[in-house]
């Protein structure tokens, strides 16, 4: 792996980091807090805690296809798609694997949305 | 006469002259509103109060004391800030409910009792709702549907607890909360609105689907105002210790998985509340101060991470990390006032969250907690890795997405709302002393200490390490995690076939059975004589007939249910007799 400035920079950082624990008065630890690098390595295994924990157990339990809840959930591009467009979009491409049908929420009702979906932005 | 008047009034009156103000001039006249406010503010001095007498109750409507004023002042703020970021729309729906949901966090604010309380936290729920409505989309218009949905739950709470609050007390005064049923009722309601676990999913469905400075002005309000109802009626509760940790470990976690950029910022919030809600537990001076100080902070640079992610969707027409990617030389200074943020959420020395995040923290410590100081941080860690390191290099570094990114121009005011945004928080940031001097108890913290600056530094770049190491396997995924909003969203259908169809079948058989009952009486009552002596109504004309479909029969269900509602006041004045 080649090293750039930036690998050499953040290196440099880190070290300057540790190198704090050398600053100040030495006391006794009466937390494990107080020992020398824990908040580094709180900063490294916590990372690697939480990460574990949602990419490993939440995400397989939990993850679901983004129009799980009806095609029109899936919000996304916000420039060009008018409701009409989108309801095109839709007709032409038929949604996969929903469990509710939000269309139902939202048929017939009165005022019909008819400008742009990004909300007179511009 | 009527004393001092809440600021939330003036920011009322201009949204409702907002849309006679012609439309070249009102994105200015908005701004008139906040500034006015915070002059408004400015005059007020803590003690002072305005009292009013409603039938034999006494009503507060202002209250000014510290703890009030603390948020009045970043309320207004971030009105004038949210304001300049939206100097460019046209839409006078957005602006003026803007106004109106930031004027009625104020009132609810400066509100000493609980009727004005109510009353302006009922006008925040609808206020708000249509800022998410008002993108015009199916998605938004159902997310606002079941946001108010989620706030009027919330709301009954709420009202239920004070009407059983005034039935056992006599008193509608907003002071801390003794212990009780209604008690835990009203804190159930400012629960709702704290976006405390189990009851937060309305965070992350709406505000990702607002309009783009809507969604700034969302990230402001509702939770804070509940941060604040809970500092002042529940300090010192402990289940909000336990509550805050669970918010703030369960926003990080679905935080690092989501995919739309804005949800991200929606499950921070959760974790970010988790934070002010654990130091209200707490309940000492410190941490007080320290829920307090994160509040102020927290509008500060939650409001820039919106106005940010809102620039580069307003550029890119994309919200979602799978769909960005490499956007970095595109739009610099977007990311840029994006990274002042994220340091700040972070709590980066230097930057507005280590001055205030710290102290909560240190509340914790002093407290004699040593679980919920280890958990804090670890949420810590988890808010640095989603917002400071994951969001913004799976969206300006990285792989480019397939479909290329068209990058247009964005307007010069969300330029100039972003560097004002950014330098208030690294003002603060450096300069704690004038929110320190606002806060309500005296602060002897100082963020600075070597200490501090060894447990920041470390924290984050030994984070970023550990993120440089597992970068691929965070790579943002299309797909929705399930929440709690999953029990209402699919149990929908299940509700409208067993709650809603059976009462409208008693509605349409009350109907069809008094129409029946109204045309026969009608019918008889044509020739009431023939009735009497034959006991059939009398032959009927074509005049008849008319005049019994038009006319009679709705007079005489009229008359029925006149006679059935006197009837039914009669009885019940005579059981109370």
């Amino acid at each position: 792996m080649k090293l750039t400035i930036w690998h050499r920079l953040f290196g440099l950082a880190l070290i300057g980091a540790l190198s704090l624990e050398l600053l100040g008065d030495r006391t006794t630890p009466v937390e494990v807090w107080d020992y020398p690098l824990f908040f580094a390595l709180m900063g490294l295994f916590g990372c690697f805690i939480l990460s574990l924990v949602a990419k490993g157990i939440v995400s397989p339990a939990l993850d679901r296809p983004e129009d799980f809840y009806g095609p029109e959930d899936a919000e996304g591009d916000w420039t060009s798609q008018s409701p009409a467009a989108r309801a095109d979009a839709r007709a032409s491409s038929p949604a996969t694997g929903t469990a509710s049908d939000v269309s139902a929420e939202t048929s017939g009702r009165p005022g019909a949305p008819t400008e742009p979906s990004n909300g007179g932005e511009g | 006469m009527f004393g001092a008047f809440t600021p939330g009034l003036i920011l009322i009156a201009f949204a409702v002259l907002l849309p006679f103000v012609p439309k070249a001039t009102r994105s200015w006249v908005f701004l008139a509103a906040p500034i006015l406010a915070l002059l408004h503010i400015s005059g007020f001095t803590p003690g002072m109060t305005t009292s009013w007498t409603l039938a034999t109750f006494e009503l507060t409507p202002v209250r000014v004391d510290p703890l009030a004023n603390v948020f009045g002042w970043i309320f207004a703020l971030v009105t004038l800030i949210g304001g300049i970021y939206a100097i460019h729309l046209k839409d006078v729906g957005q602006q003026s409910s803007a106004l109106l949901y930031a004027g009625s966090a104020l009132g609810a604010v400066y509100a000493g009792d609980l009727f004005t309380l109510i009353f302006f936290w009922e006008i925040m729920a609808f206020a708000s709702a249509y800022l998410v409505w008002a993108r015009r989309t199916d998605e938004s218009y159902a997310s606002a549907m079941r946001y108010l949905f989620v706030h009027i739950f919330g709301g009954s709470l709420l009202l239920g607890g004070i009407l059983w609050q005034i039935s056992e007390t006599g008193s509608l005064a907003f002071n801390t909360f003794e212990s009780g049923w209604p008690a835990w009722l009203i804190l159930g309601g400012f629960a709702v609105n704290a976006a405390v676990v189990p009851f937060h999913a309305w965070i992350a469905d709406a505000y990702p689907r607002g309009t783009i400075t809507g969604s700034v002005f969302l990230s402001a309000f509702t939770t804070k105002t509940a941060v604040y109802t809970m500092a002042r009626g529940f300090p010192g509760w402990e289940i909000l210790i336990w509550a805050g940790l669970l918010m703030a470990l369960y926003g990080v976690t679905y935080a690092i998985l989501s995919n739309d950029i804005r949800r991200v910022l929606a499950y921070h919030i959760v974790s970010q509340v988790g934070f002010m809600v654990t130091g209200i537990g707490i309940g000492t001076e410190l941490a007080l101060n320290g829920a307090t100080s994160h509040a102020y902070t927290h509008i500060l640079y939650k409001g820039l991470l919106f106005m940010a992610t809102g620039a580069l969707i307003y550029a890119t027409g994309r919200s979602k990390m799978t769909e960005l990617g490499g956007l970095f030389r595109q739009t610099p200074a977007i990311f840029w006032f994006y990274m002042v943020a994220a340091l700040s959420i972070s709590s980066a020395p230097f930057f507005s969250g280590f001055i205030s995040k710290p102290m909560t923290i240190a509340g914790a410590e002093y407290a004699g907690t040593p679980t919920v100081v280890l958990l804090l941080h670890l949420a810590s860690v988890g808010t640095f890795l989603s917002v400071g390191l994951k969001l913004p290099w799976f969206t300006w570094f990285g792989s480019k997405p397939d479909t290329p990114v068209t990058v247009k121009p964005i307007p010069w005011n969300m330029y100039a709302a972003m560097g004002i945004g950014a330098g208030m928080n690294i003002v603060l940031g450096v300069w704690p002393a004038p929110l320190y001097g606002i806060l309500p108890y005296e602060v002897t913290f100082d963020p600075y200490e070597l200490k501090g600056l060894k447990k920041g530094f470390q924290i984050l770049l030994f984070t970023g390490l550990a993120f440089y190491l597992i970068v691929d396997r965070l790579k943002p995924k299309p797909k929705i995690q399930l929440d709690t909003d999953w029990v209402y969203r699919v149990s929908k259908d299940a509700a409208w076939r067993f709650m809603v169809v059976p009462v409208q079948r008693v509605f349409a058989w009350g109907e069809r059975t008094s129409w029946a009952a109204a045309s026969t009486l009608a019918r008889l009552g044509i020739d009431p004589v023939s009735v009497a002596r034959t006991g059939r109504p009398g032959p009927q004309t074509d005049d008849h007939r008319s005049a019994s479909t038009e006319l009679r029969v709705p007079m005489t269900l009229m008359v029925l249910i006149s006679a059935a509602t006197i009837v039914g006041i009669l009885v019940v004045v005579s059981l109370r007799g």
